[in-house]
């Protein structure tokens, strides 16, 4: 195995798993249409439209592999436009940041560092994010396979010993409550809300196979939305349709009543602990590409100063945010916000660029023959 | 050069490293054993219009080991008032030096008052504070406020909270009852148009056996029974009985004792050494329910089907089992006594609740949903009038040791 390199399985691990940490943790699906027993087809068609509304960003990918997103926006819309959607991305994976380093200090405030100041668990989680993202992202994809692997075990296995609470006769009936077209739009709302396919594309340079593309999301889309759908449906039939929607993060309750045998109770901890691990590796990804972006786009090289003052940034805001703020996540509003802005970078630009492409692909194909 | 700079390197990591571990102990404003007053058990109160909750706190002074404590004085009982559950809560340290800490609280009582008054206002406390347990089990003190209540102790717990949590935590034992922790209770609160349970306590006198102690009645806290809620008020009580029965249409019967008389024909008389006996106990171990409904002439019918299967524990009547068919009609007349259960609890939730307690509004919605999105708003006057019929098969598996009772002489060989 070359080490220098990033294996199929190691994105497949990191691409599902970080998909897994923001569906689960305020479980968005369960208030999206059809907001009923239907939740759990909803996500599993959301894999379809998924695939389809990546389809521009993995085909961009696929034609200029050694390009970085911005470098290949610069080349297809030119430099003016290319610069100016590549600021915005970085801005876009900035503020991503912020969103998700906010959720975790609710989520790490509300269960287990109840009387916790913010800056501090913001801050900690920003200097280890620095020093995550201070490496390579070859270094940081090995070392998010470890993470990842026992998270998601970890998350498998809750899953399953709280299956005993679960009530599976409240998911029924099947389909009877909602319509084709509210599951339509909840799955294209939901396919809306994992950004987790940057990971792939970032990391497709240093990729032992490239070729292995289509394949990695294909396969980490499929398991993430399997498992995220199973996740959903154990969470609804424990708690009740309803009571799960009353809930801020409804699966940790279900991790909460987990009373298998008197060894596994009050296991929630392993949770927020495998919780806090994956989404501290989001962080840390997302700071890293906000990085590269604007790297990209000012045109500089490798530098750590940079990407310490945009990690320092995003602490200070988060820091304000969360001071200042209450975000509650299920909110309508955050969500749409979020669903518009993945919309917007990871289908609506790169399909500009993709059309754009093909009227240019001749002049496109020559200059890249001549370079060659 | 270079190595000097791994080595400034390396020094900087080693100072990072002993300033983490100097500084980062433990979490900020962690609080320490000796601050906390470890709740066991709340109870809730309303009186004049304010909201009193009464915390049973665990006594560190009074270890279960320490000499000369009662169990009694292993726990302290303070109270808070307030407007809201949070100021009653809060206020208790007005008068308690310690902070009330509740992850170790596993019971929820709501007194009598309260709970007829709606639940409703003063429960968003519970599902909302991270530190109370979803584990804990919700219950109404029957026919008195939930402090009195609180304090009894006529087990072998250390504390009264635990003497109650151990008892409520038995209806494996005794489907007389049935307790429900707070995310069942939130479960079946959220559910339309339907009435949900609790389980109760309530205070009994018993004359005090124990000679040792002067006074002649002891207290001790029984839990059979269940209180009905529609909407988020308490309006009665299903009886030990009917919680049998409710627990056998819901399929979450446990285990329970039938007690039943036999037709006198199965009787040999003359072989009888007495006839004082009536009854027979059989041990439900094993049931299955299935809740079936038709649209008969468009009006809905309830189908309930329970068989069971069950240990003969105890028969007083002077039965020969061993004799052919006596056996069948014991499991006839039992089925019987359970069939009445069961129509007791419905005509109780149909006629004088008037509130579908049992899920049937959800049994609707699965088999008929077009029906279910007509009939859900008026679902409970519909529910009033359901057309039922209840079929029971029980099985007597076992039969113990004895295949005939004392009571009656062993007839001749075959």
């Amino acid at each position: 195995m070359n080490s220098e390199k990033i294996t199929s399985r190691q994105l497949i691990l990191l691409i599902t798993t970080f998909g897994l940490s923001v569906t689960i943790s305020y479980m968005f699906a369960l208030n999206l249409p059809p907001s009923n027993q239907d939740v759990w087809i909803m996500i599993l068609l959301s894999f379809v439209y998924s695939l389809i509304f990546r389809i521009p960003l993995l085909f961009l990918n696929n034609k200029f592999p050694e390009l970085t997103l911005v470098e290949m926006l610069e080349k297809i819309l030119g430099k003016f436009a290319g610069k100016f959607f590549g600021l915005f991305y970085a801005l876009y994976f900035m503020a991503y940041t912020i969103f998700i380093l906010i959720l975790q200090t609710q989520m790490t405030g509300i269960n287990i560092l109840a009387s916790t100041p913010n800056w501090l668990i913001i801050g900690l989680t920003t200097i280890a994010c620095l020093y995550i993202g201070s490496k390579d992202l070859v270094m940081m994809c090995w070392t998010g396979e470890l993470v990842t692997s026992i998270s998601l075990f970890s998350i498998v296995l809750l899953i399953l010993l709280g299956l005993k609470n679960v009530n599976f006769t409240l998911l029924l009936p099947i389909l009877s409550d909602s319509t084709f077209a509210e599951i339509n739009k909840g799955a294209i709302m939901f396919s809306f809300l994992t950004t987790d396919v940057f990971v792939l594309i970032k990391a497709s340079p240093f990729l032992e196979n490239k070729k292995n593309v289509y394949k990695i999301f294909v396969y980490s889309s499929l398991f993430f939305t399997i498992i995220c759908a199973i996740a959903v449906a154990v969470t609804q039939g424990a708690l009740g349709l309803e009571q799960a929607r009353h809930t801020i993060y409804p699966f940790l309750i279900y991790t909460r009543i987990i009373n298998f045998t008197a060894a596994f109770e009050r296991i929630d901890v392993v949770f927020v602990t495998t919780w806090i691990a994956i989404n501290t590796g989001r962080v840390a990804f997302f700071m890293y590409f906000g990085y590269m972006a604007l790297k990209d786009v000012f045109n500089i090289d490798k530098s750590k100063v940079l990407f310490i003052v945009i990690g320092i940034l995003i602490g200070i805001i988060s820091i304000y945010i969360a001071n200042n703020m209450t975000i509650v996540v299920a909110q309508s509003m955050i969500n749409l916000a979020l669903m518009l802005s993945t919309a917007i970078f990871v289908t609506i630009i790169p399909l500009i660029a993709m059309i754009v492409y093909f009227f240019r692909r001749r002049s496109l194909d020559t200059e890249k023959l001549s370079e060659n | 050069m270079k190595e000097l700079n791994n080595l400034s390197k390396k020094t900087l990591i080693v100072i990072f490293i002993l300033a983490i571990t100097i500084l980062l102990t433990s979490c900020t404003g962690g609080r320490e054993l000796n601050t906390l007053g470890i709740v066991v058990a709340t109870g809730l109160d309303l009186e004049d219009g304010k909201v009193i909750i009464t915390n049973e706190v665990i006594n560190p002074a009074k270890g279960s080991n320490s000499e000369n404590s009662t169990t009694q004085e292993n726990t302290l009982f303070i109270q808070g008032i307030g407007d809201t559950l949070t100021e009653a809560f809060v206020n208790t340290t007005l008068t308690f030096d310690r902070e009330l800490y509740l992850p170790h609280s596993h019971i929820v009582i709501f007194g009598e008052e309260l709970a007829k008054r709606g639940i409703g206002d003063y429960i968003d406390f519970l599902s909302r504070n991270n530190e109370q347990r979803e584990q804990s089990f919700m219950l109404v003190a029957l026919g008195a406020k939930a402090y009195d209540v609180m304090g009894i102790n006529s087990g072998i717990s250390q504390s009264p909270g635990r003497y109650i949590y151990e008892i409520v935590r038995g209806d494996i034992y005794n489907d007389e009852t049935r307790s429900f922790t707070l995310t069942e209770f939130f479960k079946y609160f959220y559910r339309p148009h339907e009435g949900f349970l609790t389980g109760v306590l309530k205070a009994v006198e018993k004359p005090q056996i124990n000679k040792e102690i002067s006074e002649n009645e002891m207290t001790v806290i029984c839990v059979k029974d269940a209180a009905a809620f529609k909407g988020d008020k308490l309006i009665g009580y299903y009886t030990g009985e009917e919680m049998i029965g409710f627990n056998f249409i819901v399929g979450e019967l446990k285990n329970a004792i039938i007690e039943f008389e036999s037709p006198d024909y199965l009787v040999d008389k003359d072989r009888i050494n007495s006839r004082a006996g009536k009854l027979s106990s059989v041990q439900v171990f094993r049931s299955k329910t299935s809740q079936n409904l038709k649209l008969i002439d468009g009006k809905l019918h309830l189908f309930i089907d329970v068989k069971f299967r069950g240990i003969l524990r105890e028969t007083t009547q002077g039965l020969d089992i061993s004799q052919p068919g006596v056996l069948k009609e014991m499991e006839n007349s039992c089925a019987k006594v359970a069939k009445s259960y069961m129509e007791q609890a419905l005509e109780k939730g149909m006629k004088e609740f008037e509130s579908d307690t049992f899920g049937i509004g959800q049994l609707v919605h699965r088999q008929y949903p077009d029906l279910w999105k007509e009939i859900e708003d008026n679902w409970e006057g519909i529910f009033v009038n359901l057309d039922y019929t209840v079929n029971v098969t029980a099985r007597i598996n076992d039969t113990g040791f004895t295949n005939t009772p004392p009571n009656i002489r062993k007839g001749k060989q075959l």
